[in-house]
C-alpha cells in the first residue's frame, strides 16, 4: 500500500517533470466575482508560450484555462508585483498584458523550488530573476488591454497585504501608521520621499527605536514557556 | 499635534508629485521610471510611460503600469530628462 502510494507519488513527479514544473492542473471555471472573462487570450511564461485559452478576472484570482488542454491555474493576486499594458513591439512582438510574480512559476503559492527554475534555464535572461515569473497574456482583441489592465488593478485593491494583518495598527495604510514607522523626510522637499525605514514595506511593525542588545537583558527571562 | 500636521505635509507633498515623474524602486532592486497616477495608502502606484531598468539598463516600456505596494522599496521623483 505504501508502495503503490509512493508509486503514485513518483509519476506525480514524472508528471509534473513533463510539464517543466510548470503546475497546469484541470480547471473548474470560475462562476463568481468575474470582472472580465476574455477568450482567445494566448499565454506565455517566462518566454516559452503555453497555449491559446480563455482569461478569467475574478475577485478573488487571475485564473487562465488552456482552450484545448483545459487545464489552467488560479493566482492570487498578493503574488502579482507588478501588471502593465506592455505595446513596445520591440520587446516583445505582440501588444500584451505583462504580469510579474514575486515567485517561481513551478510551485504557485509556495516560496520553494529556487534551483528547479534554473534547471529549465531556457534563456540566460531568466537566471537573473529566477525568483520571478513573468507571465504575458496576448488577447486576439487588442482593444481590450486597457479594460485587462484595469480589472487587474481593482481587484488587486481589494486584496492589500495579507501579511500586515498580524499588526495592532489598523489597516489604514501607510499615513496613518506613519507616526509609529519612521520619519518621512518631508525637509528635502522635490528631492524624495523615501521611506528610511524600508522594513516597513514588508509589513513588519517596528519599534520606534532600534534595539540595542545588551548581554544581560535576558538574564531574568524563564527558560518556560509561558503557557 | 505634530503627527497631524505631518500627515498632512506628506498628503500635501503626494498631490504635489501626481503627474510628475518618479522613480520606483522595488524591494528586487528593479527600478521604475514613469509618470506617477495614482498611488494610495498601500503604496500601491500606478505609473504611466513606465520603463523599466534592471542594473541601469532599460529593459521593457509599459504604457501604464500597477506596482503592487509591498514591493516597493521607495518611491522618489526625479528631474525631468531632456
Amino acid at each position: 500500500m505504501f508502495g503503490s502510494l509512493l508509486r503514485k507519488f513518483l509519476r506525480y513527479l514524472f508528471l509534473v517533470a513533463l510539464f517543466e514544473m510548470v503546475v497546469l492542473t484541470t480547471f473548474i471555471t470560475p462562476t463568481e466575482g468575474i470582472k472580465l472573462e476574455l477568450p482567445n487570450t494566448s499565454f506565455m511564461v517566462n518566454q516559452r508560450e503555453i497555449g491559446d485559452g480563455t482569461l478569467y478576472i475574478t475577485e478573488s484570482a487571475l485564473s487562465w484555462v488552456n482552450r484545448v488542454s483545459g487545464e489552467g491555474f488560479s493566482l492570487d493576486y498578493p503574488h502579482v508585483v507588478l501588471h502593465a499594458v506592455s505595446r513596445d513591439t520591440s520587446s516583445f512582438p505582440h501588444e500584451n498584458l505583462y504580469v510579474m510574480l514575486d515567485i517561481p512559476w513551478d510551485e504557485p503559492g509556495e516560496n520553494k523550488a529556487q534551483e528547479t527554475s534554473d534547471e529549465n534555464g531556457d534563456d540566460d535572461e531568466e537566471n537573473s530573476t529566477s525568483n520571478v515569473t513573468e507571465l504575458r497574456f496576448i488577447p486576439n482583441d487588442k482593444g481590450m488591454l486597457d479594460a485587462m489592465f484595469h480589472a487587474i488593478r481593482e481587484c488587486q485593491a481589494l486584496h492589500p497585504d495579507y501579511l500586515d494583518t498580524h499588526s495592532d495598527d489598523d489597516e489604514e495604510g501607510i499615513f496613518e501608521d506613519e507616526d509609529e514607522e519612521g520619519e518621512y523626510d518631508l525637509g528635502a522637499g522635490d528631492s524624495a520621499i523615501k521611506e528610511e525605514n524600508t522594513e516597513t514595506t514588508n509589513g513588519e511593525p517596528r519599534s520606534e527605536e532600534p534595539m540595542e542588545m545588551d548581554a544581560g537583558q535576558f538574564e531574568d527571562a524563564d527558560c518556560e514557556p509561558e503557557n | 499635534m505634530s503627527a497631524v500636521n505631518r500627515k498632512d505635509s506628506l498628503n500635501q507633498f503626494i498631490q504635489q508629485i501626481y503627474g510628475r515623474p518618479v522613480v520606483v524602486k522595488l524591494n528586487s532592486g528593479v527600478d521604475y521610471r514613469g509618470v506617477l497616477a495614482c498611488l494610495d495608502g498601500y503604496m500601491n502606484i500606478a505609473l504611466e510611460q513606465t520603463e523599466e531598468y534592471e542594473n541601469g539598463q532599460l529593459q521593457n516600456k509599459y504604457g501604464d503600469a500597477f506596482i503592487r505596494g509591498n514591493n516597493v522599496l521607495y518611491i522618489s521623483t526625479v528631474k525631468r530628462r531632456t
